[in-house]
């Protein structure tokens, strides 16, 4: 999903059932690029909206990667290469003993890998967006049920997919305008 | 409940075959009872991890809730009753201490600080009041499902069986190496016996569920697999603390536990634990579209529960015989594992009908 998109149809509907609904139909005639704004989660409405592709996950796996195999190459040349100390005779490189502190850097970095992409691919911090000029958007987070058509979509037309949507009854349609 | 619980005709076979196995060890028990009793107790300490672990686990659902336990409870249920057999198929071992345990022999050179508590008649004792406890605790948990008491009976169950995992623990392998101690060691084996126990119940609750019910949801077939993999990075953390801790202080009361684990060709069913017991499963376990797959899943599962032989073998074997394997070692883990499903199918059935 790119997040350059901020034109489109914003509907508002009454009820949680009536969004699904909304989407489920939407979907069904091909459209893809569907945005949901909810006052509490809805059991379902994820999935209908389609499936997710994103590269968090590859994202997440490098970060553990480099902090994990990152410390233990910090343990190894710290110990072996530029201070080597003799303690009880064990080995410079002690690797039973580098192991607990390369397996928190993996968690770590696995962590701030994957939020810090969150970020990203969400286009965050960002302060201002085109949905919150549309009258009466705040009811998002009280009762208002949202569905935004966003104009990237390959199947949005502007007169089509107005008709589309008022096919579906919602409470009120507006234009999504950057 | 009151009907006797009926056997299924490959659970006979596998008894009378687990009977002829068990046979077969005492014939050659005759000749060199050491070697056999280590197998026999290799093979016993193998199958009372899923029976004891299983009444592990039912208390900590009673404790935590979930659909996970709903998910696996016949077939907790069905494992904790084989309680009462695996008490029963101590009694080798108990008559055999002397020849088993080192402290107990003609040659015993135990501490005199430790000579107090391995003793052969403390011994016996000890297990008595243990198989006690854990009867008890089965019992008690079985009759307190779902009742208001429940939560109570398990939070002090849970802690009756982390002690008694210890003295079990201290007893029946840490005995068998002279002067070795280890702190971490009762609770790393109750660990291996909560993940026997749960790779047993999800590898059966999976492969035999209702295909047509609504309950086994993919949400549910991924906290199985959650737990599973909970359970594998618990005892990897354990088992590896344990060997790191050893390893960094170096001191002969505890390497003398690993030098004929990691010195001999012993080293290579440690290796085979650390990739196929640990990081195999842990991979698998981390997609989520594998923990969602029922064949995955339940694939997973059996495979941790085999797996568990490997680690059976790794706590006993090395170390006290000349030969590294016998011929019993399969004979009594076929015999004890024989006699171990006789019932089994039907006790599941049963409780999945209460349940139902």
């Amino acid at each position: 999903m790119s997040v350059s998109c901020d034109r489109g149809w914003l509907a508002r509907f009454d009820s949680a059932g009536a969004l699904l609904q909304a989407v489920r139909e939407l979907r069904d005639l091909g459209y893809t690029q569907l945005e949901a704004y909810t006052p509490y989660p809805v059991e379902g409405l994820a999935e209908t909206l389609g499936p997710v592709r994103n590269r968090i996950p590859l994202l997440v796996l490098l970060g553990g990667l480099c902090g994990g195999f990152g410390t233990l190459f910090l343990e190894w040349y710290a110990s072996v290469v530029d201070y080597p100390i003799d303690v009880g005779g064990r080995p410079d490189a002690s690797w039973p003993a580098f192991i607990p502190a390369a397996l928190e850097m993996t968690i770590l970095f696995a962590a701030l890998f994957g939020v810090t992409g969150l970020f990203v691919a969400n286009g965050l911090p960002r302060l201002v967006h085109p949905l919150f000029a549309v009258p009466g958007f705040e009811a998002a987070s009280r009762d208002g049920f949202f569905l935004w058509l966003r104009a990237d979509d390959p199947r949005f037309d502007e007169g089509r997919a107005h008709a589309d949507l008022a096919r579906l009854a919602p409470l009120s349609i507006d234009e999504v305008v950057p | 409940m009151s009907a006797l619980p009926k056997t299924s005709r490959n659970e006979g076979l596998a008894a009378a075959a687990g009977l002829l196995a068990l046979v077969a060890c005492l014939l050659l028990g005759l000749h060199a009872p050491r070697v056999v009793l280590l197998s026999y107790l290799f093979a016993w300490l193998f199958w009372l991890a899923p029976a004891l672990g299983s009444v592990g686990l039912l208390m900590i659902h009673a404790l935590t809730g979930g659909d996970w336990g709903v998910a696996l409870r016949p077939a907790l249920l069905a494992a904790s009753r084989r309680l009462p057999l695996m008490a029963l198929l101590l009694l080798p071992v108990l008559i055999g201490v002397a020849v088993v345990f080192p402290w107990a022999g003609q040659h015993a050179g135990a501490d005199p600080a430790q000579r107090w508590w391995l003793d052969a008649p403390f011994f016996v004792a000890r297990a008595a009041v243990l198989w006690l406890l854990w009867l008890w605790l089965a019992h008690g948990m079985r009759r307190r499902l779902d009742t208001p008491q429940a939560g109570r009976f398990a939070a002090g169950g849970l802690v009756i069986y982390a002690l008694s995992i210890s003295v079990a623990a201290v007893d029946w392998v840490v005995s068998l190496v002279p002067r070795w101690h280890s702190t971490a060691f009762g609770i790393l084996l109750g660990t291996a016996q909560l993940l026997a126990a749960a790779a047993l119940a999800v590898g059966i609750s999976v492969a035999w569920r209702e295909p047509a019910a609504a309950a086994w949801t993919s949400r549910r077939l991924n906290d199985l697999g959650s737990i599973l993999m909970v359970l594998v990075l618990a005892w990897g953390y354990l088992a590896f603390m344990d060997y790191l801790t050893v390893w960094i202080a170096d001191l002969p009361t505890e390497t003398v536990w690993y030098l004929p684990r990691l010195k001999t060709p012993w080293r290579w069913l440690g290796a085979f634990l650390v990739v196929f017991h640990l990081a195999l499963p842990f991979a698998v376990l981390l997609s989520r579209r594998a923990k969602q797959r029922a064949v995955w899943l339940a694939g997973v599962a059996w495979w941790l529960f085999a797996a568990q032989v490997g680690y059976a073998g790794w706590l006993v074997l090395p170390g006290l015989r000349t030969n590294a394997l016998a011929w019993s070692d399969p004979l009594a883990w076929v015999g004890i594992g024989g006699l171990w499903w006789l019932g089994y199918g039907a006790q599941r059935r049963a409780a999945l009908g209460a349940s139902a």
